[in-house]
């Protein structure tokens, strides 16, 4: 019987292919509008570490000046980074499963075989071991280095996939090495390709740019004292000793943002407790002296907080659906129009025996085949979009613009759903007419 | 076989109620062929569709084959249509994008058969009409009479017990008229019941009854010949 | 007007169209003012000027490769050296630019030991750096060149003089803002007198609330990297950049952070501002075309049902201007109604829209605008199958039956 719909279905779509068509082609251009915008806005506000959200925190502590509270803010909050003595210090104390700083520097970047002239100033990513398994960041070749170079500080790089391939074409650069200003490294890993998204981790301001592509021990910049004082904010509510480096580390200058992997989130009452005892064995050496209100914050709520969402994306979401809504309408008084064509031919089909869950069904089967057009047409029109958008969005991540099978499959039945929806209505005034007045009236 | 007691139908609009038929009874025997005559607007497409239950009775009680038809659903009644009566129409009223044999065939998609019985079915009507050899042919290919042929043959398909014609050779030229008469008249001697609704008197002496519909009342003819009389 | 009643009751009978075609103008005007709204408020942002010369100023980040004793003296020749590079208007060293994300922001309050009143964008650099930005001065005075001090870092810490924002004066002092000029207020707690009111500079961050908010002192601080800010003449001519960048070269140890032109700083500042209102347009575009063919459709099929009626009213004399008029008429009545529904649905998207995302709301002027344009487009998309209808020869009435 399906098969037999299906033939009248596409008889029916042929006989009036000029409707059919409009129909398809505003229903793809709804529902390319809506997925492209509703693509963009979930990828940008989708959880970034979803098999963790729950037992990774950003650590806050309330380390500020005795006479005011951090921004001078009404309800007080703890600053979003920590200074270097407590970042090296909560790694010390290794109460969590893993513990990652993210901190990081600027400088010059080359092979040694290379004269200063063929330099790059090149971001780089100070950070533990912990960064690679806790955010789950795949490897090509190598792997993270291992525990003892995060204690020492020793000159270690790990690689993104772009930058191996702009260094070594994409070779196994595993023992090669490399020049960081005046400091040579060695390449430990590299990794393969990594979606990030949104990249949770650092500054709120770039979370949709892609990551930095070369990553060195935390314990390395601090040991080598690299410093860039115009590429993170930092804040110091009392000056360093002097000018240097190492009075910078020694400050109470906070710029390390500290994030923890808990094993479990049942752990997380019991390493807050940790870091009020913490701040209390640091009071009784004169630090800290403002109220406890430490905090352990997820991925999640930290975005929310700084306001890393635009809401130029949920806007665009909103008034791509009202603008599916008014496709819709428009394919259904085509399907309307369509179907208005069609009253003798169901006055005859009832007059045969037809039920009208008969013709319903036949109906219902030429709208979904509308629907589905519609679907795989909107489907390739709104990857064209998504192409569009990553050339003009150049200040978002290209794998912002980028459909997972999941949102595809969501893309076509979207297009069946609301189809029928909206076909419904046109296939019941269809079936609803007076199959003896339509008889005579041939 | 078909048994009507007390049968009326009455239109309602927000102010009016019209009476398309008056309350009347009538019972048609198998083998019967009956013809339905009356000057238009009198009310016989009403009673045909009624007939075919294409429309329901406003009150009183009909039997078809057995079935109280006014006690079944939309379903069933599709059903018993599909299985009991053929339609053909004035204005043959096929699908012009299907071609002639799956215009047959549309009855008996609505039953569940096999396809080759389908196809045993289609080609006995076809046959049967005498457009053994014009399967593949579109209805705009043919003539009037051709299309009133396959409009019958696709009644005949179900093999219905009743066949019910309205005004089946109204849009043809009486060559082709008195081939369809004939046509039908083959059929009725086949044993299949015909109920048909014309205003061409010769027509109706034809038939071994007559009923005539006047402003909406159902009186019986006595005889043929004593109407031509 | 006589064709209006007829209108009526033709759309009565066929209610469901009618309706369909009301709901559909309403969701279109409804996307359409919301949309223009937030693209042209896009636009607004983008177009707001950063006080500087914007196209004749580049800039470049570096450092001054020398020990910390011998850094003034390096400032100084460098500035000394790019002023006198041909082509070169004014050259000035800075802390920061406008718009670029990354700069200095100070505590400003108008009375010593209390709380600041609010915050600011700070720029610190020599006497010339006004000039090198391109800034109007509004009222008082430029620096003098003996005012300027050289700090390691922090200027604002030993600065005695400053400039102001306009904006920043109103912010502090309402319309008598020019009365700011010789006042003194306290820029993290350091009291310092205003000598000079600029007309605008604006911050580092392009959505920050203060933007417009901005403190100047001729402060130059030599630590880590230093901004050269190079104002040229007209456009910035390729060859002083490169005589620029061959000069800085020169002293050994000299790393080139960044060289950029201003107006590359702005375009990267207002990108996502830029993508956005694209968007709308594409949007907006969209949904034009969907509407007109939406309308055209509608009506095309609406007339040709009607055909018959079409051919009765020729042959009882109707002339083709009077077939156009009443189809064109037809389509401004459901316009209207669907423009009323769009306005009341605009209102409430508008309202949620700002409730939700902390938008302003969409102003009266622009559901007129609007209105027009929609009543614009369905004349527009039914004129042509209502000419068609037009040229039906009268015969049709007697033929279809």
């Amino acid at each position: 019987m399906v098969i037999y719909y299906i033939k009248l279905a596409c008889l029916s779509l042929w006989q009036t292919r000029s409707l059919s068509i409009l129909a398809i082609l505003i229903i793809a251009v709804g529902i390319s509008a809506t997925m492209t915008t509703y693509t963009i806005n979930y990828m940008m506000t989708k959880d970034p570490l979803p098999s963790k959200s729950d037992r990774v925190f950003l650590v806050r502590l309330n380390n500020w000046s005795p006479e005011a509270a951090y921004r001078n803010r009404a309800q007080e909050r703890p600053p979003t980074y920590l200074s270097v003595q407590d970042t090296v210090n909560l790694i010390k104390q290794n109460k969590a499963q893993g513990h990652i700083p993210i901190a990081g520097f600027k400088d010059m970047l080359k092979l040694p075989e290379q004269g200063a002239i063929d330099a790059e100033m090149t971001f780089v990513r100070a950070t533990s071991r912990d960064f690679f398994s806790s955010f789950e960041v795949p490897f090509l070749y190598g792997s993270e280095w291992p525990q003892s170079v995060d204690e020492n500080g020793e000159q270690v790089v790990v690689l993104s996939k772009k930058m191996n391939q702009t260094l070594f074409a994409g070779e196994n650069s595993i023992g090669r090495s490399l020049m960081l200003g005046d400091h040579q490294f060695k390449v430990v890993g590299v990794l393969d390709d990594w979606f990030a998204l949104p990249r949770f981790y650092g500054d709120s301001m770039r979370a949709f740019k892609a990551p930095r592509d070369i990553f060195v021990p935390f314990q390395t910049q601090i040991n080598l004292e690299l410093w860039t004082s115009n590429l993170q904010s930092y804040e110091c509510w009392k000056e360093p000793e002097n000018t240097t480096v190492a009075a910078l580390w020694a400050s109470e200058c906070v710029w390390v943002f500290f994030w923890v992997e808990l094993s479990d989130k049942a752990q997380k009452p019991e390493y807050l407790a940790f870091l009020n005892a913490y701040v209390q064995e640091q009071q009784a050496l004169g630090r800290f002296q403002r109220p406890i209100i430490n905090e352990l914050q997820t991925a999640a709520e930290y975005m929310q907080e700084r306001r890393a969402y635009s809401s130029d994306s949920k806007i665009a979401v909103w008034l791509a659906g009202c603008f599916l809504v008014l496709c819709l309408l428009n394919a259904m008084s085509i399907i309307m129009t369509k179907f208005q064509g069609k009253a003798a031919e169901v006055a005859l089909r009832r007059a045969v025996g037809a039920s009208s869950f008969d013709l319903v069904q036949q109906y219902t089967l030429e709208t979904s085949i509308i629907g589905v057009l519609g679907g795989v047409l909107g489907l390739i029109m709104t990857h064209i979009c998504l192409y569009v958008s990553s050339q003009l969005y150049t200040h978002l991540s290209k794998d912002i613009m980028s459909m997972s099978v999941e949102l595809m499959l969501a893309t076509v039945i979207l297009s069946v759903v609301s189809s029928l929806l909206f076909g419904l209505f046109p296939i019941i005034r269809a079936i609803g007419v007076q199959p003896a007045k339509q008889l005579k009236s041939l | 076989m078909l048994r009507m007691r007390k049968l009326a139908k009455t239109y309602r609009t927000d102010t009016v109620i019209t009476q398309a038929l008056a309350p009347f009874d009538l019972e048609v025997q198998q083998g019967e062929f009956v013809a339905v005559v009356g000057p238009s607007g009198s009310g016989k497409t009403t009673f045909l569709n009624i007939t075919g239950l294409l429309e329901a009775a406003s009150e009183g009680e009909y039997w078809l084959d057995g079935a109280d038809v006014c006690a079944l659903n939309d379903k069933q009644k599709s059903r018993l249509r599909n299985e009991k009566i053929g339609f053909v129409f004035q204005s043959f009223n096929l699908i012009p994008e299907l071609n002639i044999y799956d215009n047959v065939e549309m009855p008996l998609r609505y039953r569940k058969l096999s396809s080759a019985e389908r196809k045993a079915r289609v080609n006995h009507a076809l046959a049967q009409v005498g457009l053994g050899s014009r399967h593949s042919h579109f209805p705009s290919q043919l003539s009037g009479g051709q299309q009133q042929r396959v409009a019958i043959a696709r009644a005949l398909a179900g093999s219905p017990a009743f066949l019910l014609a309205d005004e089946p050779t109204g849009n043809l030229d009486s060559k082709m008229a008195d081939g369809v008469m004939s046509l039908l008249k083959e059929i009725n001697a086949a044993g299949t019941t015909i109920i048909m609704v014309t205003h061409d008197l010769e027509q109706a002496t034809q038939a071994s009854r007559i009923i005539e519909v006047k402003d909406g009342s159902i009186s019986e003819v006595k005889r043929p010949a004593q109407a031509i009389a | 007007m006589k064709d209006f009643l007829p209108i009526l009751k033709s759309l009565k009978s066929n209610y469901i169209a009618a309706l369909l075609f009301i709901t559909q103008v309403a969701i279109t005007f409804t996307i359409l003012v919301n949309a223009i709204f937030l693209a042209l408020e896009k636009r607004e942002v983008i177009s707001r000027p950063s006080g500087l010369d914007e196209h004749n100023i580049f800039y470049v980040a570096t450092n001054l490769p020398v020990k910390d004793a011998e850094k003034k003296a390096l400032l100084e020749q460098d500035l000394l050296r790019l002023n006198a590079i041909n082509g070169v208007t004014s050259a000035a060293v800075s802390t920061g630019l406008p718009l670029t994300g990354w700069g200095r922001l100070v505590e400003v309050a108008t009375k010593p030991d209390t709380k600041y009143d609010t915050f600011s964008g700070y720029y610190g650099g020599d006497a010339q750096l006004v000039k090198s930005f391109g800034v109007e001065l509004i009222a008082g005075r430029h620096f003098k060149k003996e005012e300027e001090l050289t700090a390691r870092v922090d200027g604002y810490k030993i600065a005695s003089e400053a400039m102001v924002t306009k904006a920043l004066a109103k912010s502090l002092f309402d319309e008598s803002w020019e009365q700011i000029v010789g006042q003194t207020l306290y820029i993290n707690n350091k009291p310092q007198r205003i000598v000079g009111v600029v007309k605008t500079l604006q911050s580092a961050w392009p959505s920050w609330v203060v933007v417009e908010h901005g403190v100047i002192s001729a402060v130059k601080e030599t630590d880590g990297i230093v901004n050269f800010v190079i104002r040229t003449e007209s456009g910035v001519p390729t060859s002083v950049v490169d005589q620029t960048l061959s000069y800085l070269m020169e002293t050994h140890g000299r790393k080139i952070d960044k060289v950029e032109m201003f107006t590359d700083v702005k375009a990267r500042a207002y990108s996502a501002e830029n993508a956005a209102s694209k968007t709308l347009l594409g949007v907006i575009a969209g949904l034009l075309l969907v509407t007109t063919l939406g309308i055209y459709g509608q009506s095309r099929y609406g007339i040709v049902k009607r055909f018959k009626l079409i051919g009765i009213r020729r042959a009882m004399g109707a002339s083709k201007g009077e077939i156009i008029r009443y189809f064109m008429l037809e389509n401004v009545i459901l316009t209207c109604l669907g423009v009323i529904l769009g306005i009341i649905s605009a209102i409430v998207l508008s309202v949620a829209f700002s409730n939700v995302f902390e938008l302003g709301t969409v102003p009266m002027s622009y559901m007129i605008y609007g209105s027009v344009c929609t009543l614009l487009l369905g004349q527009v998309a039914v004129f042509y199958p209502a000419f068609r209808a037009a040229q039906l020869p009268p015969a049709v009435a007697t033929r279809i039956v």
